[in-house]
């Protein structure tokens, strides 16, 4: 079963998706099987990490654009957020392939699923794909 | 038999541009374009943007200052004249000696005027960015700037004098307020999109009101033609649609023009002889900070006798005598949008007094048929130096 769902993010933000995500699994009706997660842009990513702490988000950010800064001379000129954006997308991933038991997530206690956004703001699509097991 | 007024050179233009609006705006926002005219490094290195061309180049420039001084990050964005850019700035008053920088962005249309080319090759010299808004790849201007944003204005047949070129120009400089400001963080990855839809759906927001402009214009016409005298009244960025206006009038019926605001006129141009003989326009629009002395500087134009158009988008009366053209407004956050067609009434009027008053454009050429009338002086070998004009710039 296929769900689409867009959610609005800002200038570098890291929205949580876990509960929309939960949320198409209980539509689903289905109790056991598989959930993928996919981000369909170019210029933000998908990341399973903690919410306990928003400051290791914010590392997450600063360590990302010390590593792949904004900056003139990428081969991509359409603005350095998105040349940069471009690579940080590759690097996370797009996808999250999840196991579903009990009709849940089977996620960490303190794990979620954070649409990163490296560009923005903007509205971003994602598409959550839930198969039961046979 | 007389020619159809609406089917003049410059009427024709008008009625064309909200049909030519989209494919314009696609080849100014093309990214390929931009990022080839504006790599990400030269947008960093700008500090200051100057603007500037002949004659409505300089109105077009004038008229989208504003969105690059708001949307683009730099330190000042001026429009001025080419000449005094080449014989009366320093390289000091000019720039603050980084590399790149400040871009100085010219337009001509046809790429060959003079002084366009001398302000180009002192750019260069300077070590600024010379940049050319240009229909023509492979004129002068395009040949001696650093790189040149060709218009590629879709075509039609007998676009003379050039006034589809005045929007591509405006739409053009728009694109490039658009590609700096993206670049540098000011505008967001959306914005790009949201600015072509609002150029593009306010354009032809005008379709539908066209031929009741139209109209009303050319009746106003009839009562118009023979006057020799107009004046054109603009404050604030309008100024620059007045200087328009006054552009065109001088171009199609060879008339005596004036442009100037609503506190200058007052002062001067409110005292000529036979105020009854002289068409006086006013672009009048309610969220003008100076709207309340526009209002009282039409009054007394009505008091003495003056025959008065306004150009406005509000609903207030100015008397029985005035005729008033109420333009669509601008949606919400882009009151830019408005100079891009906000000249449509005065070069209709403009057009439509040079058919029914049987005037040549520019003394010379019989709108129809685009002859020119061998006898004419003003085209002679020679005489008409805006190609020819000596290139010789102070640093």
């Amino acid at each position: 079963m296929l769900f689409r769902r867009k959610i609005h993010t800002e200038f570098k933000g890291y929205p949580s998706i876990t509960q929309d995500v939960s949320d198409c699994l209980a539509e689903s009706g289905v109790r056991e099987g598989y959930c993928c997660v996919m981000i369909p842009h170019a210029t933000a990513a998908l990341a399973i990490t903690s919410f306990w702490d928003p400051r290791g988000l914010d590392d997450l950010v600063d360590e990302l654009d010390r590593n792949i800064p904004t900056r003139v001379s990428y081969k991509n000129q359409s603005s350095p957020y998105d040349a940069s954006g471009h690579v940080k997308s590759v690097l996370l991933g797009s996808t999250a392939l999840l196991p579903v038991h009990n009709g849940k997530l089977v996620l960490g206690s303190s794990q979620g699923l954070v649409l990163m956004e490296f560009d923005g703001p903007r509205t971003r699509d994602f598409t959550v794909m839930i198969n039961a097991a046979e | 038999m007389k020619n159809n007024p609406k089917d003049s050179p410059l009427c024709n233009q008008v009625f064309s541009l909200p049909g030519m609006v989209e494919e314009q705006v696609e080849i100014c926002f093309s990214p390929e374009q931009l990022e080839q005219i504006l790599p990400i490094k030269d947008c960093f290195d700008i500090r200051k943007v100057f603007l500037t061309g002949c004659g409505d180049s300089l109105a077009a420039a004038g008229n989208m200052t504003p969105i690059i001084e708001k949307y683009c990050d730099i330190m000042s964005c001026k429009a001025l004249d080419p000449i005094t850019f080449t014989r009366y700035m320093t390289k000091s008053d000019i720039g603050i000696g980084e590399p790149n920088s400040p871009l100085v962005l010219s337009i001509s249309a046809g790429g060959e005027t003079a002084r366009v080319v001398e302000v180009l090759k002192k750019a260069s010299e300077l070590g600024a960015f010379p940049l050319v808004i240009t229909g023509k790849p492979d004129s002068t201007c395009a040949e001696t700037a650093k790189k040149a944003f060709i218009m590629n204005t879709p075509k039609m047949a007998n676009d003379f004098p050039g006034l589809r070129s005045y929007l591509a120009n405006m739409i053009g400089i728009t694109a490039i307020a658009c590609r700096l400001g993206l670049v540098r963080g000011v505008l967001k990855p959306e914005d790009p999109q949201n600015w072509k839809n609002a150029i593009i759906n306010y354009v032809q927001s005008y379709e539908p009101v066209m031929e009741q402009i139209s109209d009303k214009i050319l009746a106003l016409a009839e009562d118009w033609k023979d006057f020799r005298r107009f004046d054109f009244i603009g404050d604030g960025v309008s100024r620059n649609a007045a200087l328009f206006a006054q552009e065109k009038f001088y171009e199609v019926t060879g008339s005596i023009g004036c442009c100037s605001d609503s506190e200058d006129f007052c002062h001067i141009n409110y005292f000529v002889k036979d105020p009854e003989t002289v068409g006086t326009v006013f672009f009048a629009y309610q969220d003008q900070p100076s709207y309340s002395r526009i209002k009282e500087t039409i009054g007394s134009c009505v008091k003495i006798g003056r025959p008065v158009l306004v150009i406005t988008d509000a609903d207030d009366d100015f008397g029985p005598d005035v005729t008033k053209i109420i333009l669509p407004v601008t949606p919400a956050g882009f009151p830019w949008l408005r100079p891009l067609m906000d000249y449509v009434p005065a070069a209709l009027l403009a057009g439509y007094i040079a058919e029914v008053g049987e005037r040549k454009y520019f003394n010379s050429y019989m709108a129809h048929t685009f002859a020119r009338d061998a006898e004419s002086k003003f085209f002679a070998p020679g005489t008409l130096t805006l190609k020819t004009s000596m290139i010789n710039y102070i640093l």
